[in-house]
Protein backbone atom coordinates (compact mmCIF):
# COMPACT_ATOMS: atom_id res chain seq x y z
CA UNK A 1 0.00 0.00 0.00
CA UNK A 2 2.88 2.35 0.77
CA UNK A 3 4.97 1.64 -2.33
CA UNK A 4 4.42 5.22 -3.53
CA UNK A 5 6.18 6.53 -0.39
CA UNK A 6 9.49 5.12 -1.61
CA UNK A 7 9.55 7.80 -4.30
CA UNK A 8 9.81 10.45 -1.61
CA UNK A 9 11.48 8.69 1.34
CA UNK A 10 14.34 6.23 1.79
CA UNK A 11 13.25 2.58 2.05
CA UNK A 12 13.88 2.37 5.82
CA UNK A 13 11.76 5.50 6.45
CA UNK A 14 8.83 4.25 4.39
CA UNK A 15 9.03 0.93 6.27
CA UNK A 16 8.74 2.83 9.57
CA UNK A 17 5.74 4.84 8.29
CA UNK A 18 4.12 1.60 7.15
CA UNK A 19 4.63 -0.16 10.51
CA UNK A 20 3.36 2.90 12.42
CA UNK A 21 0.24 3.07 10.23
CA UNK A 22 -0.69 -0.57 10.83
CA UNK A 23 0.16 -0.30 14.54
CA UNK A 24 -2.15 2.73 14.89
CA UNK A 25 -5.00 0.96 13.13
CA UNK A 26 -4.53 -2.15 15.26
CA UNK A 27 -4.46 -0.04 18.40
CA UNK A 28 -7.68 1.73 17.39
CA UNK A 29 -9.40 -1.60 16.78
CA UNK A 30 -8.23 -3.01 20.13
CA UNK A 31 -9.21 0.18 21.96
CA UNK A 32 -12.81 -0.01 20.79
CA UNK A 33 -13.14 -3.79 20.59
CA UNK A 34 -15.14 -4.04 23.82
CA UNK A 35 -17.49 -1.23 22.80
CA UNK A 36 -18.95 -3.14 19.86
CA UNK A 37 -22.52 -3.89 20.81
CA UNK A 38 -24.49 -3.45 17.62
CA UNK A 39 -25.53 -6.54 15.70
CA UNK A 40 -24.98 -6.70 11.99
CA UNK A 41 -28.31 -7.02 10.18
CA UNK A 42 -27.00 -9.30 7.40
CA UNK A 43 -26.19 -12.01 9.97
CA UNK A 44 -29.88 -12.22 10.87
CA UNK A 45 -31.02 -12.63 7.26
CA UNK B 1 -19.74 -12.22 15.36
CA UNK B 2 -16.31 -11.42 13.93
CA UNK B 3 -15.75 -9.09 16.88
CA UNK B 4 -15.20 -11.97 19.31
CA UNK B 5 -11.86 -13.34 20.40
CA UNK B 6 -12.95 -16.92 19.74
CA UNK B 7 -13.52 -15.97 16.09
CA UNK B 8 -9.91 -14.77 15.88
CA UNK B 9 -8.87 -18.10 17.39
CA UNK B 10 -10.85 -19.96 14.70
CA UNK B 11 -9.04 -17.94 12.02
CA UNK B 12 -5.62 -18.51 13.57
CA UNK B 13 -6.07 -22.26 14.09
CA UNK B 14 -7.52 -22.70 10.58
CA UNK B 15 -4.79 -20.82 8.73
CA UNK B 16 -1.92 -22.45 10.68
CA UNK B 17 -3.59 -25.87 10.42
CA UNK B 18 -4.06 -25.65 6.65
CA UNK B 19 -0.55 -24.44 5.78
CA UNK B 20 1.22 -26.82 8.17
CA UNK B 21 -0.05 -29.85 6.23
CA UNK B 22 0.99 -31.20 2.81
CA UNK B 23 -0.86 -29.61 -0.15
CA UNK B 24 -2.88 -32.77 -0.94
CA UNK B 25 -4.52 -32.68 2.51
CA UNK B 26 -5.21 -28.96 2.62
CA UNK B 27 -8.53 -28.94 0.74
CA UNK B 28 -9.94 -31.61 3.07
CA UNK B 29 -8.70 -29.76 6.13
CA UNK B 30 -10.33 -26.54 4.90
CA UNK B 31 -13.64 -28.40 4.44
CA UNK B 32 -13.38 -29.98 7.90
CA UNK B 33 -12.55 -26.58 9.36
CA UNK B 34 -15.66 -25.06 7.73
CA UNK B 35 -17.86 -27.91 9.00
CA UNK B 36 -16.45 -27.57 12.53
CA UNK B 37 -16.90 -23.78 12.48
CA UNK B 38 -20.48 -24.01 11.23
CA UNK B 39 -21.27 -26.85 13.65
CA UNK B 40 -19.96 -24.76 16.54
CA UNK B 41 -21.71 -21.46 15.74
CA UNK B 42 -24.79 -22.66 13.85
CA UNK B 43 -25.44 -26.40 14.25
CA UNK B 44 -28.91 -26.37 12.63
CA UNK B 45 -27.62 -24.40 9.69
CA UNK B 46 -24.66 -26.79 9.29
CA UNK B 47 -27.03 -29.79 9.28
CA UNK B 48 -29.31 -28.17 6.70
CA UNK B 49 -26.33 -27.23 4.53
CA UNK B 50 -25.01 -30.81 4.66
CA UNK B 51 -28.41 -32.26 3.65
CA UNK B 52 -28.96 -29.72 0.86
CA UNK B 53 -25.36 -30.15 -0.33
CA UNK B 54 -25.65 -33.94 -0.69
CA UNK B 55 -29.07 -33.61 -2.37
CA UNK B 56 -27.90 -30.89 -4.76
CA UNK B 57 -24.83 -32.90 -5.80
CA UNK B 58 -27.07 -35.92 -6.48
CA UNK B 59 -29.60 -33.83 -8.46
CA UNK B 60 -26.77 -32.23 -10.46
CA UNK B 61 -25.66 -35.72 -11.52
CA UNK B 62 -29.17 -36.62 -12.77
CA UNK B 63 -29.33 -33.82 -15.39
CA UNK B 64 -33.01 -34.44 -16.10
CA UNK B 65 -35.27 -31.46 -16.73
CA UNK B 66 -38.09 -32.63 -14.46
CA UNK B 67 -35.72 -33.40 -11.56
CA UNK B 68 -33.96 -30.09 -12.07
CA UNK B 69 -37.17 -28.07 -11.80
CA UNK B 70 -38.36 -30.15 -8.87
CA UNK B 71 -35.09 -29.43 -7.05
CA UNK B 72 -35.21 -25.70 -7.85
CA UNK B 73 -38.80 -25.56 -6.57
CA UNK B 74 -37.77 -27.43 -3.42
CA UNK B 75 -34.87 -25.04 -2.75
CA UNK B 76 -37.15 -22.03 -3.30
CA UNK B 77 -39.65 -23.59 -0.88
CA UNK B 78 -36.92 -24.11 1.77
CA UNK B 79 -35.87 -20.50 1.27
CA UNK B 80 -39.47 -19.25 1.57
CA UNK B 81 -40.16 -21.34 4.68
CA UNK B 82 -36.99 -20.04 6.29
CA UNK B 83 -37.87 -16.45 5.39
CA UNK B 84 -41.43 -16.80 6.71
CA UNK B 85 -40.71 -18.73 9.91
CA UNK B 86 -36.99 -19.31 10.44
CA UNK B 87 -35.84 -15.71 10.76
CA UNK B 88 -38.52 -14.86 13.31
CA UNK B 89 -37.96 -18.04 15.32
CA UNK B 90 -34.22 -18.28 15.39
CA UNK B 91 -32.49 -14.99 14.60
CA UNK B 92 -32.42 -14.01 18.28
CA UNK B 93 -30.60 -17.22 19.20
CA UNK B 94 -27.16 -16.60 20.71
CA UNK B 95 -25.58 -19.29 18.54
CA UNK B 96 -26.86 -17.76 15.26
CA UNK B 97 -28.72 -21.04 14.70
CA UNK B 98 -29.43 -20.43 11.00
CA UNK B 99 -26.35 -18.43 10.09
CA UNK B 100 -25.71 -18.11 6.36
CA UNK B 101 -28.84 -19.95 5.08
CA UNK B 102 -29.80 -17.23 2.60
CA UNK B 103 -26.26 -17.16 1.23
CA UNK B 104 -25.70 -20.87 0.75
CA UNK B 105 -29.14 -21.52 -0.79
CA UNK B 106 -28.23 -19.06 -3.57
CA UNK B 107 -24.83 -20.74 -4.01
CA UNK B 108 -26.52 -24.16 -4.26
CA UNK B 109 -29.06 -22.79 -6.77
CA UNK B 110 -26.18 -21.34 -8.82
CA UNK B 111 -24.38 -24.70 -8.76
CA UNK B 112 -27.45 -26.67 -9.89
CA UNK B 113 -28.40 -24.20 -12.63
CA UNK B 114 -24.85 -24.20 -14.02
CA UNK B 115 -24.68 -28.01 -13.76
CA UNK B 116 -28.01 -28.32 -15.60
CA UNK B 117 -26.73 -26.01 -18.36
CA UNK B 118 -23.52 -28.11 -18.47
CA UNK B 119 -21.36 -25.07 -17.84
CA UNK B 120 -19.43 -26.41 -14.84
CA UNK B 121 -15.84 -27.63 -15.14
CA UNK B 122 -15.06 -31.27 -14.25
CA UNK B 123 -15.07 -31.71 -10.47
CA UNK B 124 -15.79 -34.23 -7.72
CA UNK B 125 -17.75 -34.26 -4.48
CA UNK B 126 -14.76 -33.08 -2.42
CA UNK B 127 -14.45 -29.94 -4.58
CA UNK B 128 -18.14 -29.22 -4.08
CA UNK B 129 -17.93 -29.85 -0.32
CA UNK B 130 -14.93 -27.49 -0.12
CA UNK B 131 -16.99 -24.86 -1.98
CA UNK B 132 -20.05 -25.24 0.25
CA UNK B 133 -18.14 -25.31 3.54
CA UNK B 134 -15.44 -22.77 2.72
CA UNK B 135 -15.30 -21.02 6.08
CA UNK B 136 -14.61 -17.37 5.01
CA UNK B 137 -17.77 -17.17 2.88
CA UNK B 138 -20.11 -19.03 5.22
CA UNK B 139 -21.51 -16.13 7.21
CA UNK B 140 -22.08 -13.16 4.84
CA UNK B 141 -20.69 -14.17 1.48
CA UNK B 142 -19.50 -12.99 -1.04
CA UNK B 143 -21.66 -15.28 -3.19
CA UNK B 144 -18.67 -16.86 -4.87
CA UNK B 145 -19.21 -18.70 -8.16
CA UNK B 146 -18.27 -22.39 -8.16
CA UNK B 147 -16.09 -22.28 -11.30
CA UNK B 148 -14.05 -19.37 -9.93
CA UNK B 149 -13.65 -21.08 -6.56
CA UNK B 150 -12.58 -24.36 -8.11
CA UNK B 151 -10.02 -22.66 -10.32
CA UNK B 152 -8.61 -20.85 -7.29
CA UNK B 153 -8.56 -24.12 -5.32
CA UNK B 154 -6.51 -25.80 -8.04
CA UNK B 155 -4.04 -22.94 -8.44
CA UNK B 156 -3.56 -22.09 -4.77
CA UNK B 157 -0.10 -22.11 -3.24
CA UNK B 158 1.58 -20.16 -0.47
CA UNK B 159 2.29 -16.63 -1.71
CA UNK B 160 3.91 -14.18 0.70
CA UNK B 161 2.58 -11.13 -1.09
CA UNK B 162 -0.99 -12.45 -1.11
CA UNK B 163 -0.70 -13.45 2.55
CA UNK B 164 0.45 -9.95 3.48
CA UNK B 165 -2.39 -8.36 1.48
CA UNK B 166 -4.82 -10.70 3.23
CA UNK B 167 -3.64 -9.54 6.67
CA UNK B 168 -3.93 -5.92 5.56
CA UNK B 169 -7.45 -6.53 4.24
CA UNK B 170 -8.54 -8.15 7.50
CA UNK B 171 -7.20 -5.18 9.46
CA UNK B 172 -9.07 -2.73 7.22
CA UNK B 173 -12.22 -4.81 7.64
CA UNK B 174 -11.94 -4.62 11.42
CA UNK B 175 -11.27 -0.86 11.28
CA UNK B 176 -14.47 -0.42 9.24
CA UNK B 177 -16.60 -2.58 11.54
CA UNK B 178 -15.19 -1.63 14.94
CA UNK B 179 -13.94 1.94 14.60
CA UNK B 180 -15.87 3.52 11.74
CA UNK B 181 -19.25 1.76 11.95
CA UNK B 182 -19.66 1.02 15.64
CA UNK B 183 -17.81 3.93 17.20
CA UNK B 184 -18.05 6.83 14.74
CA UNK B 185 -21.41 6.13 13.10
CA UNK B 186 -23.40 4.25 15.73
CA UNK B 187 -22.06 6.02 18.82
CA UNK B 188 -20.76 9.54 18.05
CA UNK B 189 -23.07 10.24 15.11
CA UNK B 190 -25.94 8.85 17.16
CA UNK B 191 -25.21 11.32 19.96
CA UNK B 192 -25.44 14.16 17.43
CA UNK B 193 -28.77 12.84 16.19
CA UNK B 194 -30.18 12.56 19.72
CA UNK B 195 -29.73 16.30 20.11
CA UNK B 196 -32.22 16.94 17.28
CA UNK B 197 -36.00 17.02 17.25
CA UNK B 198 -37.12 13.52 16.17
CA UNK B 199 -39.81 14.94 13.87
CA UNK B 200 -37.50 17.38 12.11
CA UNK B 201 -36.31 17.11 8.51
CA UNK B 202 -32.68 17.13 9.63
CA UNK B 203 -33.23 14.18 11.98
CA UNK B 204 -34.95 12.12 9.25
CA UNK B 205 -32.12 12.93 6.81
CA UNK B 206 -29.46 12.18 9.43
CA UNK B 207 -31.03 8.87 10.44
CA UNK B 208 -31.16 7.71 6.77
CA UNK B 209 -27.51 8.75 6.40
CA UNK B 210 -26.55 6.95 9.60
CA UNK B 211 -28.32 3.75 8.51
CA UNK B 212 -26.68 3.84 5.05
CA UNK B 213 -23.18 4.49 6.40
CA UNK B 214 -23.50 1.82 9.06
CA UNK B 215 -24.80 -0.74 6.54
CA UNK B 216 -22.04 -0.01 4.06
CA UNK B 217 -19.22 0.00 6.63
CA UNK B 218 -20.43 -3.13 8.44
CA UNK B 219 -21.16 -5.15 5.32
CA UNK B 220 -18.06 -4.12 3.38
CA UNK B 221 -16.00 -4.60 6.57
CA UNK B 222 -17.31 -8.16 7.01
CA UNK B 223 -16.58 -8.83 3.33
CA UNK B 224 -13.05 -7.42 3.75
CA UNK B 225 -12.44 -9.88 6.60
CA UNK B 226 -13.83 -12.75 4.49
CA UNK B 227 -11.77 -11.80 1.41
CA UNK B 228 -8.66 -11.26 3.56
CA UNK B 229 -9.08 -14.60 5.33
CA UNK B 230 -9.52 -16.38 1.99
CA UNK B 231 -6.34 -14.66 0.75
CA UNK B 232 -4.48 -16.05 3.79
CA UNK B 233 -5.50 -19.48 2.49
CA UNK B 234 -4.34 -18.64 -1.04
CA UNK B 235 -7.82 -18.08 -2.53
CA UNK B 236 -8.80 -14.85 -4.27
CA UNK B 237 -12.53 -14.23 -3.83
CA UNK B 238 -14.71 -11.94 -5.93
CA UNK B 239 -15.09 -8.39 -4.66
CA UNK B 240 -18.50 -7.49 -3.23
CA UNK B 241 -18.12 -3.70 -3.28
CA UNK B 242 -16.30 -1.36 -5.65
CA UNK B 243 -16.68 2.17 -4.29
CA UNK B 244 -20.50 2.40 -4.62
CA UNK B 245 -20.53 5.85 -3.02
CA UNK B 246 -18.66 7.32 -5.99
CA UNK B 247 -21.15 6.24 -8.65
CA UNK B 248 -23.09 8.76 -10.68
CA UNK B 249 -26.10 6.65 -11.65
CA UNK B 250 -28.27 4.06 -9.99
CA UNK B 251 -27.36 1.33 -12.53
CA UNK B 252 -23.67 1.64 -11.72
CA UNK B 253 -24.48 1.82 -8.03
CA UNK B 254 -26.15 -1.60 -8.08
CA UNK B 255 -23.25 -3.03 -10.06
CA UNK B 256 -20.91 -1.99 -7.26
CA UNK B 257 -22.97 -2.65 -4.11
CA UNK B 258 -23.32 -6.31 -3.07
CA UNK B 259 -21.99 -7.12 -6.53
CA UNK B 260 -22.14 -10.88 -6.18
CA UNK B 261 -25.87 -10.82 -5.37
CA UNK B 262 -26.48 -8.32 -8.20
CA UNK B 263 -24.64 -10.66 -10.58
CA UNK B 264 -26.68 -13.63 -9.31
CA UNK B 265 -29.94 -11.72 -9.96
CA UNK B 266 -28.65 -10.60 -13.38
CA UNK B 267 -27.70 -14.15 -14.45
CA UNK B 268 -30.65 -16.08 -13.06
CA UNK B 269 -33.53 -13.57 -13.05
CA UNK B 270 -32.82 -10.66 -15.41
CA UNK B 271 -31.26 -12.60 -18.33
CA UNK B 272 -33.90 -15.39 -18.61
CA UNK B 273 -36.81 -12.92 -18.33
CA UNK B 274 -35.23 -10.41 -20.74
CA UNK B 275 -34.44 -13.20 -23.23
CA UNK B 276 -37.92 -14.73 -23.13
CA UNK B 277 -40.04 -11.55 -23.02
CA UNK B 278 -37.76 -9.06 -24.85
CA UNK B 279 -38.79 -6.53 -22.19
CA UNK B 280 -35.68 -5.38 -20.31
CA UNK B 281 -37.69 -3.02 -18.10
CA UNK B 282 -39.85 -5.90 -16.86
CA UNK B 283 -36.74 -8.03 -16.33
CA UNK B 284 -35.10 -5.22 -14.34
CA UNK B 285 -38.14 -4.85 -12.10
CA UNK B 286 -38.28 -8.63 -11.55
CA UNK B 287 -34.56 -8.80 -10.75
CA UNK B 288 -34.77 -5.98 -8.22
CA UNK B 289 -37.88 -7.55 -6.69
CA UNK B 290 -36.00 -10.83 -6.18
CA UNK B 291 -33.05 -8.82 -4.85
CA UNK B 292 -35.39 -7.19 -2.33
CA UNK B 293 -37.29 -10.35 -1.35
CA UNK B 294 -33.98 -12.11 -0.72
CA UNK B 295 -33.53 -9.63 2.13
CA UNK B 296 -36.99 -10.00 3.62
CA UNK B 297 -40.48 -11.18 2.68
CA UNK B 298 -42.41 -8.01 3.50
CA UNK B 299 -44.37 -5.21 1.88
CA UNK B 300 -41.72 -2.61 2.71
CA UNK B 301 -39.06 -4.63 0.86
CA UNK B 302 -41.41 -5.16 -2.12
CA UNK B 303 -41.84 -1.37 -2.30
CA UNK B 304 -38.07 -0.90 -1.87
CA UNK B 305 -37.33 -3.35 -4.71
CA UNK B 306 -39.82 -1.67 -7.07
CA UNK B 307 -38.42 1.76 -6.09
CA UNK B 308 -34.89 0.63 -7.05
CA UNK B 309 -36.12 -1.17 -10.18
CA UNK B 310 -38.03 1.91 -11.35
CA UNK B 311 -34.96 4.04 -10.66
CA UNK B 312 -32.84 1.81 -12.90
CA UNK B 313 -35.50 1.73 -15.66
CA UNK B 314 -35.81 5.54 -15.63
CA UNK B 315 -32.02 5.87 -15.74
CA UNK B 316 -31.82 3.43 -18.70
CA UNK B 317 -34.46 5.44 -20.61
CA UNK B 318 -32.61 8.66 -19.84
CA UNK B 319 -29.30 7.21 -21.06
CA UNK B 320 -30.94 6.07 -24.30
CA UNK B 321 -32.42 9.56 -24.84
CA UNK B 322 -28.98 11.09 -24.32
CA UNK B 323 -27.48 8.71 -26.90
CA UNK B 324 -30.25 9.31 -29.44
CA UNK B 325 -30.08 13.08 -29.10
CA UNK B 326 -26.26 13.03 -28.92
CA UNK B 327 -26.25 15.17 -25.78
CA UNK B 328 -22.69 15.83 -24.66
CA UNK B 329 -23.30 17.86 -21.52
CA UNK B 330 -23.55 14.61 -19.49
CA UNK B 331 -19.75 14.32 -19.68
CA UNK B 332 -19.21 17.76 -18.15
CA UNK B 333 -17.95 17.98 -14.53
CA UNK B 334 -20.94 20.07 -13.30
CA UNK B 335 -23.34 17.46 -14.67
CA UNK B 336 -21.40 14.62 -13.07
CA UNK B 337 -21.59 16.36 -9.68
CA UNK B 338 -25.36 16.83 -10.10
CA UNK B 339 -25.74 13.17 -11.19
CA UNK B 340 -23.72 12.01 -8.17
CA UNK B 341 -25.84 14.09 -5.77
CA UNK B 342 -29.05 12.80 -7.36
CA UNK B 343 -27.90 9.15 -7.24
CA UNK B 344 -26.74 9.36 -3.63
CA UNK B 345 -30.00 10.96 -2.51
CA UNK B 346 -32.06 8.46 -4.46
CA UNK B 347 -30.25 5.66 -2.57
CA UNK B 348 -30.24 7.54 0.73
CA UNK B 349 -33.99 8.12 0.69
CA UNK B 350 -34.60 4.46 -0.20
CA UNK B 351 -33.15 3.54 3.20
CA UNK B 352 -36.32 4.95 4.77
CA UNK B 353 -38.04 1.71 3.63
CA UNK B 354 -35.42 -0.66 4.99
CA UNK B 355 -34.44 1.05 8.22
CA UNK B 356 -37.98 1.26 9.55
CA UNK B 357 -39.83 -1.82 10.79
CA UNK B 358 -42.96 -1.27 8.64
CA UNK B 359 -44.50 0.75 5.81
CA UNK B 360 -46.30 3.12 8.17
CA UNK B 361 -43.07 4.14 9.92
CA UNK B 362 -41.31 4.50 6.55
CA UNK B 363 -44.06 6.83 5.30
CA UNK B 364 -43.69 8.83 8.51
CA UNK B 365 -39.96 9.23 7.75
CA UNK B 366 -40.82 10.46 4.23
CA UNK B 367 -43.29 12.95 5.75
CA UNK B 368 -40.51 14.25 8.00
CA UNK B 369 -38.09 14.42 5.07
CA UNK B 370 -40.59 16.46 3.06
CA UNK B 371 -41.55 18.57 6.07
CA UNK B 372 -45.21 17.47 5.87
CA UNK B 373 -47.13 17.22 9.16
Amino acid sequence: MFGWLRRYLPAWASEIVCVCWYACLLLLVLMFWEQVNHGFSYLAL
Amino acid sequence: MIVQFDFLLWMLVGVIGVWSLPLRWQTHVMTAWGIAFMGYYAPYSAGLLAILGVASYSFAKLRKTAWFWLWVALLCAVFAVYKCYGVREFSSSPVHAWLGVVFYILRILHYNIEAYLRRLPAHNGCDYAAYLFFMPILWVGPLERFENFQQQLKQRHFNRDMFSRGLERILYGYVKVVVLANVLVMSYFNELLQGLDASSRLYAYGSCLQYGLNLYLQFSGYCDVAIGLAALLGIRLQENFSAPWRKTNVGQFWQSWHRTLSQWCRDYVFMPIAASTRKPALATLAAMLVFALWHEFSLRYVIWGLYQGLGIVIWQRWRRSCEVRAWTFTARPWWRICAWLLTMHFILFSFAWTKEPNVRAALQTYKHLLGVE
